[in-house]
């Protein structure tokens, strides 16, 4: 779950008061849980609304990233090679409140555009296009940092 | 349909199934949170919380709005008002005798000596900044002076002698702060005049009777006299016990009546039977009762009411309508003979009959109660006998007619009023707003027994009411 959080937040501190914030609303909810289904997916799901609703009292939404719409490129198995789940992890923390909510529900938690437009309380077309500035800031921070290992091994090569 | 992309992918695969270990300080926090009281109003706020507050508050803005203005207040002497103003010594010639010592750094404030002549117990102290001693008496010496009637004189200080005290304003916080502090007889003999006038016929139970009387709350009308504690070693206070006391109250309430015909023609009280249902009334009287002080209680009052029914009948009889018929015989016109023939014409009558019957209705109870209290909620039973009055005054009603009942409008009859002697029993749930007044809602029910007016056979009805009466009775009890 604190993973989860992490995701949501922008660093750690944030994660860890989220984690908290979101084991609080399972304790005060447990008796709703009607066991039926996956008790880690329910927990998960109310972490995921903590989060979303954390996101959504600091009015963040609405962030515009000055990013222009970049075509879309094929990421190579090579990223994975060289990228772990940190790094990842860090680009994802690195985007925009809203940027980053609309990606992990779509990416990752597998929401779709009406749902994650329900649930940050927007419309599906800023659900789409907060998705797609989302994927294309990803692949420019990912080309950045390949172009950089480039750099670095060319120099360690020398 | 979800649309793929290979970002989404890279992430999804990365970081779906990821864990990541939170620091301990999570789980501490989370422990701590929920041990938190914000939670259990949280709780209360979800639910039925901001009901309950809101009625909670409402009542204790209430009490504390009565008490604020009605009864209470928090009661000063003269003395303590001077002192308070000034933290000085308070050497009004209205309070005669009494004598306020301060307790800053009096630089010609002479030692005093506080207690019986020649008391052996006498111990010294410094003033506050330890410049003046100044004696003051142990606990022992404060009860035997107070044996022994500690008078200012008997202290040695008197009026005449007060200017001779150091009148320097105390460098205490505050005159309370004061008061704590000073437990000697320095701050005892700013209040000797009380002290005295509290204590007709012993020592002060506390010791202390000032911190008594700062403390207390009496009513307004008691501020300006004394406060007589109770006696040492006297039982604690209770309850305030019941008084007798009358009561009179006003009442409304809804009610449904329903009526049993009974009588000894039993074709026309079986035709009567259902033909009326009732409607909701909406009955309004006013009462009195006496109190005990046991909760037993007995009360009576008068109640109007005026019931409506709605009255539907078939009427199934025969309706017979003689003809004369006259024959004459005649020949060459003269009459011969003539005769005449009676012919009755007999027709099956079959009309349905719909009307609104109104009844007015003065209801006497006599009851007998026992309540009980609560807190402001009182709770109890009755139930006594009563007298109905009723008088029909609009609509239809049934008489005999061959092979039936027909239905004639009540003008046309002189069976309209009845008065019927009935037993009533109930429930009563009161609550107290002040002292005097309360509300009661009382759930009852009544019947009637029998009818009291000679009916010699004929069809009547015995009344039967269940309903609910709200009263607001107001005590004519004097304010102890």
């Amino acid at each position: 779950m604190f993973a989860v959080c992490l995701r949501y937040a922008r660093h750690q501190a944030e994660a860890e008061d989220l984690l908290q914030e979101g084991f609080i609303q399972v304790f005060d909810k447990l008796h709703a849980f009607r066991m039926e289904g996956s008790l880690e997916g329910w927990i998960r799901r109310i972490m995921v609304h903590t989060c979303i609703n954390h996101l959504r009292k600091r009015s963040v939404r609405d962030e515009v990233l000055g990013t222009e719409r970049m075509p879309e490129r094929s990421v190579g198995p090579s990223a994975m090679d060289t990228l772990g789940q940190a790094d990842l992890l860090a680009l994802v923390q690195e985007l925009p409140d809203g940027y980053r909510a609309v990606f992990n529900l779509y990416a990752i938690e597998g929401y779709d555009h009406a749902e994650i437009a329900e649930l940050l309380g927007c419309g599906e077309s800023t659900s789409r296009s907060q998705l797609a500035k989302a994927r294309a800031a990803l692949q420019r921070r990912l080309e950045q940092l390949k172009t950089t290992n480039y750099h670095e091994g060319r120099t360690s090569d020398r | 349909m979800k649309d793929e992309h290979p970002i989404d992918d890279l992430f999804a695969r990365a970081l779906r199934e990821a864990e990541a270990a939170p620091p301990p300080r999570v789980w501490e926090g989370v422990v701590r949170e929920r041990d938190r009281t914000h939670l259990l109003l949280l709780h209360l706020r979800r639910r039925w919380g901001w009901l309950f507050l809101a009625l909670l508050t409402t009542g204790g803005v209430y009490v504390l709005y009565t008490d604020a203005t009605g009864t209470a207040k928090v009661v000063q002497s003269p003395a303590v008002s001077a002192q308070a103003a000034g933290g000085a010594a308070a050497t009004s010639s209205d309070a005669p005798g009494t004598a306020a010592v301060g307790t800053g750094p009096a630089v010609s404030a002479p030692a005093i000596r506080v207690g019986t002549e020649g008391s052996p117990t006498t111990e010294t102290m410094h003033a506050t900044h330890g410049e003046t001693p100044v004696e003051r008496p142990s606990m022992a010496s404060v009860r035997e002076g107070g044996k022994a009637g500690l008078r200012p004189k008997a202290l040695g200080i008197t009026s005449r002698a007060t200017p001779e005290v150091s009148t320097t304003p105390a460098t205490t916080s505050s005159p309370i702060h004061k008061q704590a502090m000073d437990h000697t007889g320095v701050a005892q003999a700013s209040f000797p005049d009380v002290r005295e006038a509290s204590v007709p016929g012993g020592p002060s139970p506390f010791g202390f009777p000032w911190a008594v009387e700062r403390l207390s709350l009496r009513p307004s009308a008691l501020a300006n006299t004394p406060m007589v504690p109770a006696p040492y070693g006297a039982p604690p206070p209770v309850a305030p016990v019941r008084r007798p006391a009358w009561w009179v109250a006003a009442g409304i309430g809804p009610f449904r009546e329903s009526r049993q015909w009974h009588g000894d023609d039993t074709g026309l009280v079986r035709s009567l039977q259902g033909t009326e249902t009732p409607h909701y009334t909406t009955a309004a009287g006013l009462y009195t009762g006496w109190e005990w002080r046991g909760g037993w209680g007995i009360s009576t009052g008068v109640e109007y009411s005026g019931a409506r029914y709605d009255f539907r009948h078939l009427d199934r009889f025969q309706d017979r309508r003689d003809s004369v018929i006259t024959h004459v015989v005649t020949f060459n016109s003269s009459v011969v003979g003539s005769f005449t023939d009676t012919v009755a014409v007999l027709t099956e009558v079959r009309r349905p009959i719909a009307a609104m019957n109104r009844y007015a209705s003065v209801y006497i109870p006599v009851e007998g109660s026992w309540h009980r209290g609560w807190f402001r909620w009182h709770y109890g039973v009755r139930a006594g006998i009563a007298l109905d009055h009723h008088t029909m005054r609009s609509g239809i009603t049934l008489v005999n007619a061959p092979g039936g009942a027909r239905s004639v409008d009540v003008g046309e009859t002189d069976a309209r009023t009845d008065l019927q002697l009935g037993f009533s029993v109930g429930l009563d749930l009161g609550y107290a707003f002040t002292e005097r007044l309360a509300l009661w809602a009382s759930p009852q029910y009544g019947s009637g027994l029998f009818s009291l007016l000679p009916t010699d056979g004929s069809p009547h009805t015995i009344t039967t009411r269940t309903g609910i009466r709200f009263r607001l009775a107001y005590t004519l009890r004097p304010k102890p």
